[in-house]
């Protein structure tokens, strides 16, 4: 019994603490440094705020040398959606589209 | 305003009559063709989630509704009202608060959007009401929501937590029932209809306590009670039509003769004369665990409803 008691307490106090969680994204951006994409970016103000790339691929073979990709490694990506209206077989549906995107590192 | 007939007409064989749960009342509670969605209890699709019940059909068969409502709706305008009453998430098992759940119900989402629903609050969402309080941002959501006839409140929207001794919000022992909720959840993942079993064992107790509390006398001595939260909404309804109530509305703008609840997951139609006047209260059961109930209002008509294509 004395143990059935303490299981119980432990599971009221951990799915308690599960609302304790709930944060808006501005208060999580509270601990992040973020930069919004959108195209045409200059590239200096990426390496500015994350400094050099933890890798710097080669082009793909056939590509082009001046169209190059840089990876980080540990960022934070904050995708943010809307809904979509779309016709299907003529009845309405919605999906999640991605509208923005923020990269952003650990301040 | 199309009437109960000619929406029963238009939905064709989608629709039946649940256990003769129609009713006319002696004066008109809507001036709009009043349809209400009860409880949902849209999750992250997982084994907890009670809408899908890995199910696949139930979630089409939530679609198919709607697609005739989108359609009923740009053809009657505002003479149509959705109305849905609350548990609509289930926040109390949520994995990411609303927001993973909009990911996986978009369109149901969507739909309830566009048709321009309203949103009343129940035990399992109503900290979207709670979080931003002090705020003033409850994302559109009604604490209640009433009928309007020529100036008059006719009938209140209510979720029924209100009535509900083990799950009332603002009381400790509502507090107590949230936890039971979400360790019942966790035992969904053992075994999925767990919540269904300890409901029916939970209200039999209750039904056995209310006639036979040793406390208090026997309120029912033929043993039938035809709903267990008759009493509180008749009771509230009467002190409103008496004008005692706090809120904006006086005496000279309420009339109120039929509440309209949820959360029992339990339909049911009642009615009940009381000094002088008849009050009626309709449960409108539920869309989750078995059940795919619609409540429907026009003018003085009123029925439950099953959805079944």
């Amino acid at each position: 019994m004395k143990h059935f008691v303490i299981v119980l307490l432990g599971v009221i106090l951990l799915t308690s603490c599960a609302t304790f969680q709930e944060r808006t994204l501005s208060q999580v951006k509270e601990d992040l440094d973020c930069i919004k994409y959108k195209e045409g970016i200059n590239w200096g103000q990426i390496s500015e705020k994350f400094s050099d790339p933890d890798i710097a691929p080669l082009p793909e073979h056939g590509t082009d040398l001046i169209r190059n990709t840089r990876v980080y490694k540990d960022k934070v990506i904050i995708f943010y959606t809307e809904m979509q209206e779309v016709k299907e077989m003529e009845k309405v549906r919605f999906y999640e589209v991605v509208t923005n995107i923020e990269v952003c590192k650990e301040k | 305003m199309l009437s109960l007939d000619e929406f029963l007409e238009k939905s064709k064989d989608n629709i039946k009559i649940y256990k003769n749960f129609r009713l006319q009342a002696d004066r008109d509670i809507t001036s709009r063709l009043t349809i209400c969605i009860p409880d949902m209890h849209l999750l992250e699709r997982g084994h907890n989630d009670d809408f899908l019940d890995n199910k696949p059909e139930h979630e089409e068969r939530f679609l198919s509704l709607f697609d005739f409502l989108f359609n009923l709706r740009r053809e009657e305008g505002d003479g149509l009202e959705v109305i849905q009453l609350g548990d609509m998430f289930d926040l109390w098992q949520a994995k990411g608060n609303t927001n993973l759940i909009v990911e996986a119900y978009p369109s149901i989402i969507g739909l309830l959007e566009k048709i321009k629903t309203v949103y009343v609050v129940g035990n399992h969402d109503i900290d979207l009401v709670r979080w931003y309080k002090d705020k003033g941002e409850t994302f559109g959501r009604n604490w209640r929501y009433y009928s309007i006839i020529e100036g008059k409140l006719r009938a209140i929207y209510e979720h029924g937590f209100q009535a509900d001794f083990a799950n009332n919000q603002e009381s400790w022992t509502g507090a107590i029932g949230k936890e039971i909720s979400r360790i019942v959840g966790m035992m969904e993942y053992i075994y999925p209809d767990i919540d269904v079993l300890l409901g029916f064992i939970w209200d039999s107790i209750v039904r056995a306590f209310s006639k036979y509390n040793v406390f208090t006398p026997v309120k029912d001595p033929q043993g039938f009670d035809p709903h267990e939260y008759l009493n509180f909404y008749i009771n509230l309804m009467e002190k409103y039509n008496n004008g005692r109530t706090l809120d904006r509305y006086g005496p000279d703008d309420i009339d109120l003769t039929l509440a309209v609840i949820g959360h029992t997951h339990l339909a049911r139609l009642v009615k009940m004369p009381k000094n002088g006047r008849i009050y009626y209260l309709m449960d409108w059961g539920s869309w989750v665990n078995g059940g795919h109930e619609i409540g429907i209002i026009s003018g003085k008509d009123m029925a439950i409803c099953q959805w079944d294509s």
